[in-house]
């Protein structure tokens, strides 16, 4: 390569300088650490169980319900939550959606609540909650802090009297809403289930698709990892 | 002039490969893990290549292919895609009696083929055709739709690894004392989630990074060695490309006009007017395929500029400009709040960025985005420092880094200005975080100036740490993925 008067214009301080050996030492410590860290951390993930669907209230996303663009808060009574629900998956329609609030409420009480940020997008919207239930009876209060944008509430029609209220006001339906648990298996447990589903709606089919995928991965990272160690020495 | 490009590719450095070659099985990694059509406008994308490829013509319509093109619905329903699309809690299909009956339905579609080509293409209807035409050869190598989507989508992810390169080679000149900082800044990029997950399916925008990373070399090799006549046709060229390839990439357009006439005005000064005439040559390059483009256009009876031809003309509205700010930034004081309760800049754009995927549908659980912004404040603490600490040697290069700013926020206004046209029924339809992956190459230099930031005792070891970060992100976002479709 040719090096013309004006190549060093500009450059910054050359590194290469430096007495190597220590500082490419550290380096490959840290990186040996930070690949150690990496597995520990896929292995405690991969040992978590999955949110799984515990139980849906039966009512379909057919339509939106209502156009809701303010301050709003919309609730469905005879709502039946199932054992240790962790979250509540609300049908709501938006591009960016508002910040929603969730409470469950019975007898009076508030059982338990939940907030999901502002900024998602899509048809549903998930609000933990701190694990309640089973709850045979309760009202799901949904509010909108500050809608900045329309938020659709899915459902399907229903007779008024069991009807969603929207700010006191009935709804021409209810909206649907899904209940989720804590899994009972660990992301280990369900390897094999996982490679299988992963293998299917695909050209071809096969487990093929999981173990490359794999195999990738592990070629990604010792092919990164050697390149730092040359170049960092 | 073959030899010319391979006395290049000979000089390219061995890293530069290597972080390629990571980009590229990165991508093809999320090729793998993304079911069938479940990325952003992937069915629309998909309709183009196969107007393209079956009829030699562009699309027409701009109604969805989801519903206008038979072949496209048959395999969506059998795929369950409209159940799974946006609703996190679907997963694809999962026994093999609904595997059964997606071969049905691709069987029907070979024995009753429908009509040719596919005249609606959605959003990707106003597209320019580079892309499509490159995807239409790996579609023709097969007959069946699931197979020619895997093939375009290594077509793609082939695109993941130039702009790695790319990025290498910018870094290289844009921060020539600090050779292991490359490598930092390229690898880390070539693990950018986002990037592996977009060019690991049908989308042009895989493309488009790739162009704009190649544009941001050019400038940069320009500004380090001059600009000479084979490098200004480089740099015209890549204009030319970047502009068949996507709308998107005329928000670098300015930037890089800006920068081509500095460079101009420098090579001037040593070689007089003969400098002028590589702008011309660069420009004619630039121009000559857009005014194909437009002729083509007009001939046919469509806009001459496209879809951008709504926005030729029109003027900028201070509230455009305002909606456009904080679509960014934080409100100023004076402007009107066109996004009451959000904080845009970190709960659009940063973790648009962290993690959100599929349909953008699939996403991480809200503490993870507030722990990502401990290494996103370090990295960031980093590179003020790196910057702070060679002020003297950067300040001469205040042009060149003023081009790079022009770029951006010539990219940033785009997407602004299309948000805008549907505001306030939607807030922020394009607000996306890979609609500002054409500046992969400046995250890339924030990175390696982090790292450098860190110290001479401890710069290599951070670079290393950002690294691994990079590629923990990556692998997580992955298994996101996977939870998500196939848990």
């Amino acid at each position: 390569m040719t090096t013309t008067a004006t190549e060093n214009v500009g450059a910054v301080a050359d590194d290469r300088a430096v007495p190597a050996s220590r500082s490419g030492r550290r380096a490959r410590w840290a990186l040996l650490l930070g690949m150690l860290a990496l597995m520990a951390g896929i292995a405690f993930v991969l040992s978590g169980s999955p949110a799984v669907l515990a139980r849906a209230n039966g009512v379909e996303p057919e339509e939106g319900l209502a156009s809701i663009r303010s301050r709003a808060s919309v609730c469905q009574a005879s709502e039946s939550l199932p054992r240790d629900t962790t979250a509540i998956v609300a049908w709501l329609g938006a591009s960016t959606g508002p910040s929603v609030a969730a409470e469950v409420l019975a007898g009076g009480r508030v059982l338990a609540r939940g907030e999901h940020a502002s900024g998602w997008s899509g048809r549903s919207v998930t609000i933990p909650v701190k694990a309640i239930g089973p709850v045979s009876s309760a009202t799901i209060c949904l509010s909108f802090t500050s809608a900045h944008e329309t938020v659709y509430p899915r459902g399907a029609a229903s007779a008024p009297a069991s009807a969603a209220t929207w700010n006191g006001r009935a709804l021409p339906g209810r909206f649907t809403v899904e209940y989720l648990t804590r899994g009972g298996r660990s992301w280990w447990s369900r390897a094999s289930a996982t490679i299988e589903h992963m293998g299917l709606g695909r050209s071809p089919t096969g487990t093929w698709a999981a173990i490359a995928a794999l195999i990738l991965m592990v070629a990604i990272s010792v092919t990164a990892s050697g390149l730092l160690l040359r170049e960092l020495r | 002039m073959r030899r010319l490009s391979r006395a290049w590719l000979r000089r390219v450095p061995r890293a530069a490969w290597v972080c390629a070659a990571v980009a590229c099985l990165n991508a093809v990694c999320w090729s793998v893990l993304t079911p069938p059509f479940q990325s952003p406008d992937e069915p629309d994308h998909f309709a183009y290549v196969k107007q393209l490829a079956e009829t030699g013509h562009r699309p027409t319509s701009a109604v969805s292919s989801l519903t206008a093109t038979p072949e496209i619905e048959d395999a969506l329903q059998g795929l369950r895609y409209f159940e799974v699309r946006a609703q996190p809690r679907h997963h694809t299909i999962a026994s093999q009696a609904e595997e059964a009956q997606l071969q049905v339905e691709l069987a029907s579609i070979h024995e009753h083929p429908a009509e040719r080509g596919s005249r609606a293409a959605g959003t990707a209807t106003s597209e320019p055709p580079l892309y499509y035409a490159l995807a239409t050869v790996p579609y023709s190598l097969s007959g069946s739709i699931l197979t020619r989507l895997q093939l375009i989508r290594l077509l793609s992810a082939l695109m993941a690894g130039f702009t790695a390169l790319f990025t290498y080679l910018f870094l290289r000149e844009a921060l020539p004392g600090a050779p292991w900082a490359w490598c930092t800044g390229a690898l880390a990029v070539a693990l950018v989630p986002l990037l592996g997950f977009i060019s690991g399916s049908v989308n042009p925008d895989s493309m488009l990074f790739a162009v704009s990373a190649a544009l941001f070399f050019g400038l940069a090799r320009g500004f380090r060695r001059g600009l000479t006549p084979r490098l200004a046709a480089a740099i015209g060229g890549v204009l030319a490309v970047g502009l068949m390839t996507k709308l998107n990439f005329i928000g670098l357009v300015p930037g890089a006009v800006l920068g081509l006439v500095l460079l101009t005005v420098r090579a001037s000064r040593l070689r007089g007017r003969s400098a002028y005439r590589d702008l011309a040559l660069a420009c004619t390059i630039a121009a000559a395929p857009v005014a194909i483009y437009v002729v083509v256009n007009s001939l046919s009876g469509h806009p001459a500029f496209s879809i951008v031809s709504a926005g030729v003309g029109s003027r900028l509205s201070l509230h455009e400009l305002s909606y456009i700010w904080q679509l960014f930034l934080p409100r100023l004081p004076g402007m009107g709040s066109d996004f009451p309760g959000l904080f845009t800049a970190r709960q659009l754009w940063f973790n648009g960025y962290v993690g959100l995927y599929g349909w953008l549908d699939t996403t991480f659980p809200s503490w993870v985005y507030t722990l990502a912004l401990l290494p996103a404040a370090a990295i960031a603490a980093l590179c003020v420092h790196g910057v702070l600490t060679s002020t003297g040697a950067l300040r001469p290069r205040l042009p060149e880094f003023g081009v790079y700013v022009v770029m951006s926020i010539g990219v940033l206004a785009l997407v602004g200005a299309s948000s805008y046209q549907s505001f306030p029924r939607l807030q922020a339809e394009f607000a996306e975080a890979r609609y500002l992956l054409p500046m992969l190459p400046l995250l890339a230099a924030v990175l390696a100036l982090a790292a450098r930031g860190a110290g001479r005792r401890w710069g290599q070891t951070a670079g290393v740490l950002i690294v691994v970060l990079f590629l923990a992100h990556d692998i997580f976002s992955q298994l996101l993925v996977v939870g998500r479709f196939y848990g």
